[in-house]
């Protein structure tokens, strides 16, 4: 497993498939994974409650 | 004994020699060598008139290398080789004997991981270590496993610049498992440590003083520096302190905070953190104004802290 994806798994608590979701959709760091969630744009189709868990976390917090 | 290593306060080094900061104790030199069979410690000295990066092999004190840069280059990854830096007397009010520091901005690439890089100084301040020009950086590391201690790092006339910066991309630098100790980070300097998204840093019993920027600063141009153990600092009059918003999971204990009772976020800033735990750090300020140099509740446990009039029940919100 490639190092970026372990510690992307790590930080925000997800699975390999989701973070695979999110670095198809380019969010290839917690940088960007903070901003998308801000700005309500973490790509639909991850496990049930994930999108909705990270852009409530992130809401005000970039 | 050769020329120039006479047992004086401004000693160069000598071969053999007992290590003279932290004989003894896991910060002499030969904790970091000897503990890896076939490892080799590179001098650097640029005080010693026979030193030269053209042709010596840095492996005898008495022919070191001129620059940081060069052992860098000679290190191996994860040999575990240091390299010792000679003091100098840059600091020194009296007449100077060694009064070249080191000035140089290098980088620690990520073929070069375990490193220890060693400042072995006559004075409790380390070793005087300045960036190579203005806006620098005076070491960069992109490799793992690197340990850091005994200099001190100023800007001196340079405008903008920073002691250490950390970097972790996943694609040309790997920063990750740092250790800075015993390192003094002078007044007007931007930035003390700068760390993105460089994970399991131990920083300790390092003195921050008039820090224009951020003494320990979260860039977070990647990620953040989450896992950090950050313990037995003295900051002293810098305008942001711990600056390490939206970082998990880390360990801020036993520091001393000598900073603008007034200010709003200077003193610890994990705002958007998860997970942290800040213990037993003391504060120069009221446990009301507590509630505004630190922040904040929702980053973890603020747990026996202590201020100018007390210590505070309730974490800072």
């Amino acid at each position: 497993m490639e190092p970026q994806v372990q510690k992307l798994m790590i930080k925000f608590k997800l699975d390999v498939s989701d973070i695979n979701k999110l670095l198809g959709a380019g969010l290839t760091t917690p940088k960007l994974i903070r901003k998308a969630a801000l700005d309500k744009k973490i790509p639909a189709g991850m496990s049930t409650g994930t999108k909705t868990r990270l852009e409530t976390k992130f809401a005000k917090k970039v | 004994m050769p020329a120039g290593n006479v047992l004086d306060r401004n000693a160069g080094f000598a071969k053999g020699q007992a290590q003279m900061w932290g004989f003894g104790l896991d910060t002499a030199i030969d904790s970091h060598s000897y503990g890896a069979p076939g490892s080799k410690i590179f001098y650097v000295d640029p005080n010693n008139v026979q030193c030269t990066d053209l042709g010596n092999l840095g492996e005898d004190p008495i022919v070191p290398l001129a620059t940081v840069a060069r052992a860098i280059v000679l290190c191996r990854d994860h040999q575990g080789d240091t390299i010792v830096v000679g003091a100098n007397d840059f600091w020194s009010y009296a007449p100077h004997n060694r009064a070249t520091p080191i000035l140089e901005s290098v980088v620690i690439p990520s073929t070069k991981g375990g490193i220890r890089l060693i400042g072995v100084s006559s004075n409790p301040l380390g070793v005087s270590w300045s960036p190579a020009a203005a806006n620098g950086v005076a070491l960069t590391v992109h490799a793992v496993d690197v340990l850091i201690e005994g200099f001190a790092f100023y800007p001196g006339i340079l405008a903008n610049c920073t002691g250490i910066v950390v970097e972790w991309s996943g694609a040309v630098s790997f920063g990750e498992n740092v250790t800075i100790r015993n390192c003094f980070f002078e007044t007007a300097l931007d930035y003390g440590i700068s760390l993105d998204y460089s994970w399991y840093a131990q920083i300790y019993d390092n003195y921050f003083e008039g820090i224009a920027v951020a003494a320990i600063f979260n860039t977070s141009v990647v990620g953040d520096p989450d896992f950090a153990h950050i313990h037995h600092n003295k900051f002293f009059k810098n305008v942001l302190a711990i600056s390490l918003p939206t970082t998990d999971n880390s360990f801020i204990h036993d520091n001393l905070f000598m900073e603008a009772a007034g200010g709003t976020n200077n003193m610890i800033d994990l705002t958007g953190g998860t997970d942290n735990l800040v213990a037993n750090n003391f504060f120069s300020c009221t446990i009301i104004q507590y509630d505004t140099t630190c922040s904040d509740a929702t980053s973890g446990a603020w747990l026996f802290n202590h201020c100018s009039d007390g210590s505070p029940v309730a974490p800072p919100t």
